[in-house]
């Protein structure tokens, strides 16, 4: 019989968890650059779909963090320069290899200058500074959150909402200028051609964001003054030419097996920013609605030149009724690519759970015996 | 890894000498006292490892950025981190999209495993129990024994009165032992 002391005990031994080594060292970097050069109000925001939330997911570069922090970087690295360094390898290795375009629109005021965009076969990434802002404050003397709406079109004309299931990115605000990396990923592969990037709303305070301190019935005057609605509509419109983008899809369609369970890697996209594989799994006389490496574990790829960790997961099957013949396909990817494809890869799901019975009572299943696919790409 | 200690000198301004205040210097020390029960109480909130860190630095970020705000007798500075941390985690919910941190997020649904091989599953096991509870039961569940917070401290932070919170606490453990028993 459980006691009210076993509950407890259950309770506190699952909540205590540790503090994961890499990431408490990223933790403590971000932390100590924030006790160094606290961040305005208004740049303490999470992200959404129109300003990415900054992720510790990326491997920061320690080292220039803890330099920020001790306030020995040099002055002229410029901010976009600085938030690259500090981003994933993968998006460092697109600031380097990006299309230089220094483009520059100013509407009432405000100007975008679309620095550099960059796509290969895994995502498309653009680096841009907004300027000519001035804060907005509220009665309380809060500064108010710096907001922007913007949509990229690829060169068949679609939008990416219709295509980069994996967004991300890192921003950064000094008082006039924002800095920002957006990167948009996905199954669709990114093509030689004109791309459109639009902003079409810049500015303070969208009105669409609730701060949480703003509980209801707070007396807090930064929320019973909030700042003022400060959008600037308009259009700030890009369009520029990428080259064919580098990298390299392998289609795989290679299986591992364990019991009923069989796991497929259908595709392994490989460029110089990310490795990405579509995975999908299937169960004997079961429809799989929803799978993933076990929690306790991570999915590798192992390639000749070193060993990723797939750090970001996306459903491809969005309805588990319409799944495909292998089974409800994933989408891997690492925040590290390779510039060459050559050699053998191996993708490791050491332990997986899955979901079944879609509409019905689900059921989870722990796989715990590894399932290994290897790949000779010539 | 430690974390440097500011000067007084510090662009936050003047360290102040109001005892009900905080000042930049006590910063560091904070941070190293309360990192863990903060990331502890956003691990059990967010979707994903990753999630729970980025939303342990935000609630640093907030409160270095906010501190004028801080008052001592609104519940003292570790009520006062959860709170930010809680309203920054309903902040990320009300964000969150689905492409990131699949795997512990679907581990979150709530579904019972059928095949046990490791101890870390029983954890998670109470921690799935946890996710199914009222949002007032768990949110005071977590509070307590992630964020160690009295019962006093977790109705500062949720805006309840503390014998409203204790009987949410026994209420979301009865209902843990019903569904352990």
């Amino acid at each position: 019989m459980t006691t009210y002391d076993d509950v407890e005990f259950r309770l506190r031994q699952a909540l205590e968890v540790s503090l994961p080594k890499e990431g408490g060292r990223v933790l403590d970097a971000r932390v100590a650059r924030a006790m160094a050069h606290p961040i305005p109000a208004r740049d303490l925001r999470l992200g959404n779909s129109r300003s990415p939330a900054r992720s510790l997911a990326r491997p920061l570069a320690l080292a220039a963090a803890l330099a920020l922090a001790a306030g020995t970087v040099a002055a002229a690295v410029t901010l976009l320069e600085r938030i690259t360094s500090e981003s994933t390898p993968g998006v460092q290795a697109a600031w380097d290899d990006a299309e230089v375009l220094a483009l520059r629109e100013s509407h009432a005021g405000v100007t975008v200058v679309l620095e550099r965009a960059y796509a290969d076969l895994n995502q498309v990434a653009v680096f841009f500074t907004i300027e000519g802002l001035e804060a907005v404050t509220s009665d309380a003397g809060e500064l108010a959150p710096l907001d922007w709406t913007a949509e990229l079109r690829d060169p068949a004309g679609r939008s990416a909402e219709e295509w980069a299931v994996v967004r991300g990115g890192t921003e950064a605000h000094e008082i006039g200028l924002s800095a920002n990396v957006h990167t948009f990923g996905g199954a669709v592969v990114p093509m030689a051609g004109t791309w459109e990037l639009t902003f079409t709303s810049i500015g303070y305070n969208s009105g669409q964001f609730i701060p949480g301190e703003c509980d209801e019935g707070s007396t807090d005057a930064a929320c019973t003054s909030p700042a003022p609605s400060a959008m600037t509509e308009g259009a700030w419109q890009f369009v520029f030419d990428l080259p064919e983008p580098a990298g390299s899809v392998v289609a795989t369609d290679l299986t591992a097996t364990e019991g009923d369970v069989t796991l497929t890697v259908s595709e392994l996209r490989i460029s110089p920013t990310m490795i990405a594989a579509s995975m999908s799994l299937r169960v004997d006389d079961q429809t799989v609605t929803s799978w993933g490496p076990h929690w306790d574990t991570q999915l590798s790829i192992q390639g000749p030149a070193g060993t990723y960790t797939a750090n970001t997961g996306s459903r491809v099957t969005q309805d588990p009724i319409e799944q495909g013949p292998n089974g409800y396909e994933n989408l891997y990817t690492t925040s590290e690519g390779s510039d060459s494809a050559t050699g053998t890869w191996t993708i490791s799901v050491p332990q997986l759970w899955y979901l079944t019975d879609y509409g019905g009572a689900e059921t989870a299943t722990i796989v715990s015996e590894p399932l290994v696919v290897t790949a000779d790409v010539p | 890894m430690r974390v440097s200690i500011l000067d007084a000198d510090h662009e936050l301004g003047a360290v102040g000498t109001d005892p009900d205040r905080l000042v930049p210097s006590s910063f560091a020390p904070m941070y190293e006292e309360h990192r863990l029960s903060v990331y502890r109480y956003l691990r059990a909130r967010a979707s994903s490892e990753d999630e729970a860190l980025d939303l342990t630095a935000v609630t640093f970020e907030r409160a270095f950025a906010s501190h004028r705000r801080f008052r001592r007798r609104d519940g003292g500075v570790h009520a006062w981190l959860l709170r930010i941390a809680r309203n920054a985690a309903i902040d990320a919910s009300r964000r969150r999209r689905p492409t990131i941190g699949l795997a512990r997020a679907d581990a979150q649904l709530g579904r019972r495993a059928v095949e046990v091989d490791r101890q870390a599953q029983q954890s998670t096991e109470v921690l799935d129990l946890v996710s199914r509870l009222p949002d007032d039961q768990r949110d005071a569940l977590v509070l307590r024994y992630a964020g160690g917070l009295t019962s006093r401290e977790i109705g500062i932070v949720i805006g309840k009165r503390e014998s409203a919170v204790q009987k949410q606490i026994e209420r979301g453990l009865a209902a843990l032992r019903e569904a352990i028993r």
